[in-house]
């Protein structure tokens, strides 16, 4: 049972961090290779401020949330200089530099990571596996309904216009270099979330949870639920986090397994198994009545 | 209204533009025709903001505009439609039309900008929820005007309109400028199809390699017969 609620722990954590990078990605079209880097800010952040410096959690969760938000702003602004794929290659860069950062300073904990990080408490008592698993839901579902929310409004109209044709965006007066900030800032702020969950839930980190496969790991849960859809991230994690568990030659061979993913995914159901486009998502609407061209069309 | 002065814009080694300068005045129709690959995009692309001009200055009224991002020369009340249209395919009429509207803040300006595109444009009132990039060929040009028009544009750039239309379309889709005149919407606009627009200009500029060659009205450059044979081919 304990471990059934660690699996959705995780599978709540991952679908707070593969809807962020689905804003990312899949809404306003910047193709990160890099997200485990502000995955890992999240959790470093908060994990120091409450080992190392003392500070409550509840303190150190929105403030967690706040500096991953604003790096990630700033790490935005190589995507108003370079291009997809080149915006590709310096997000893995800016992965590897930040887990070298990690690595590195004394202060997180250099190759050793950081110990000791405390659960939070609620009423004086810090939780248990049980209610933190609550907790970890109530934070997924939380980032739903507000990806959801946020979906319905301008800002995403906003985001797939600058996907589509930045130019053509600009002469709708849509200032493209502050839309992708606001892209990266959202995004990361969910990923710094993401980090701080992990952390205190974790009670270790290490700079390795961080690398590139991870980032590779979350790129394939919303490659093959469907980018641009919030119920493909939330599909794409729950099946990656609970198949390795079931399949063992799954873990084995984790890496290849998610290479595959990708690779198959992007030759044969390029919208992911419930991306609008999909087959499989069309043919769970045939069940709906109404006009289903048109409900496409709305999403 | 809109003045170009001494703009030239050069593509690498490739002179695109050359020391051009042109004025629109107030509710004005100006064409500017001329031959494949002879600027008349890049003149366009550069008053958007697409391009920046290596030399030269650009107004608005009396505002310098010469190097101002696409964005904000929206703010100043210049809309374009591009070559192609470029409207967002991905998305739907509807939102395409919202995206027109971006910096209008008030609703109901927005629901009667609406209305009057319709007017114009019954087909899309039509096709309102459809994805755009399933629109014909036609339907997108139409949508890729109603879309500048909902920004409640004072000027209106329009580059190669008549693009893959059949000519009736094209007719109507001239009228349909025309028929801006009298909104107060002052229009710059590209085109192959000299004669069409020709019909609704007040007046034209003829451009050749990057260059001004000739100027005058609609109505004497319609009826120069060497002009048409020397620069513009008809
Ligand atoms: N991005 C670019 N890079 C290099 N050269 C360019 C670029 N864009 C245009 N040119 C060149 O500049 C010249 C003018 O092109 P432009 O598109 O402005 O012509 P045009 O008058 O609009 O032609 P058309 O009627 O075919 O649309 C052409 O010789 C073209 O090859
Ligand atoms: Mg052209």
């Amino acid at each position: 049972m304990g471990y059934l609620m660690t699996l959705g722990i995780f599978a709540s954590i991952y679908t707070i961090l593969a809807i962020s990078l689905n804003i990312l990605t899949g809404y306003a079209g910047q193709v990160s290779l890099g997200h485990a880097a502000l995955f890992g800010i999240g959790a470093y952040v908060s994990a120091a401020l409450t080992v190392n410096l003392g500070f409550n959690y509840w303190t150190a969760l929105p403030l967690s949330i706040l500096i991953t938000a604003l790096v990630g702003a700033l790490l935005g602004l190589p995507s108003l200089r370079v291009h997809s794929d080149f915006l590709v290659l310096v997000t893995i860069g800016i992965n590897f530099v930040v887990v070298a950062l990690f690595k590195y300073t004394p202060f997180f904990g250099g190759p050793y990571g950081l110990l000791g990080i405390p659960r939070p408490s609620l009423f004086g008592e810090s939780m248990n596996t049980f209610e933190y698993f609550l907790y970890a839901v109530g934070w997924a579902t939380f980032t739903i309904l507000f990806v959801y929310w946020m979906s319905k409004k301008y800002i995403r109209v906003a985001f797939e216009a600058i996907k589509e044709d930045e130019e053509a965006a600009e002469a709708m007066t849509i200032s493209v270099a502050r839309f992708k900030i606001y892209a990266f800032t959202i995004s990361a702020a969910f990923a710094g979330l993401a980090g701080n969950l992990w952390a205190h839930y974790m009670g270790v980190i290490f700079p390795g949870n961080f690398s590139f496969s991870k980032s590779i790991e979350i790129m394939t849960m919303i490659v093959l639920g469907g980018i641009g859809t919030i119920r493909g991230a939330v599909l794409g994690a729950v099946l990656l986090i609970f198949l390795p568990e079931y399949l063992r030659f799954v873990s084995d061979y984790r890496m290849l397994i998610y290479g595959l993913i990708i690779v198959f995914t992007m030759i044969f159901i390029p919208s992911g198994l419930l991306g609008d486009r999909s087959i499989t998502w069309k043919w769970t609407r045939i069940f709906k009545k109404g006009d289903r061209v048109a409900k496409n069309n709305e999403n | 209204m809109l003045k170009v002065e001494n703009v030239s814009i050069s593509y690498g080694k490739i002179a695109a533009v050359k020391d051009v300068s042109i004025y629109v005045g107030k509710n004005e129709i100006v064409a500017i025709v001329g031959a494949n690959g002879a600027g008349k995009t890049t003149l366009i692309n550069t008053i958007m903001g697409f391009v920046t001009p290596q030399e030269g200055k650009i107004f608005v009224q009396d505002h310098e505009i010469t190097s101002l991002p696409p964005w904000k020369k929206a703010a100043f009340g210049l809309a374009i439609v591009p070559e192609g249209g470029r409207i967002f395919r991905d998305l739907t009429v509807k939102e395409n039309l919202f995206l027109g509207a971006y910096r209008i803040k008030d609703k109901s300006k927005i629901d009667n900008k609406m209305n009057e595109v319709f007017q114009m444009f019954p087909r899309m009132r039509e096709r309102y929820r459809q994805i755009a990039g399933t629109l014909s060929g036609g339907e997108r040009q139409m949508l890729a005007i109603a879309r500048a028009l909902m920004s409640f544009p004072q000027i209106l750039l329009i580059d190669e309109i008549s693009m893959g239309l059949m000519p009736k379309l094209v007719d109507e889709v001239m009228e349909a400028i025309h028929s801006l005149k009298s909104k107060d919407v002052t229009v710059l606009i590209a085109e192959q199809n000299t004669n069409e627009v020709l019909n609704i200009a007040d007046r034209a500029y003829v451009m050749q390699n990057g260059l001004i060659v000739m100027s005058g009205t609609a109505t004497e450059l319609k009826n120069n017969s060497k002009i048409k044979e020397s620069y513009l081919g008809i």
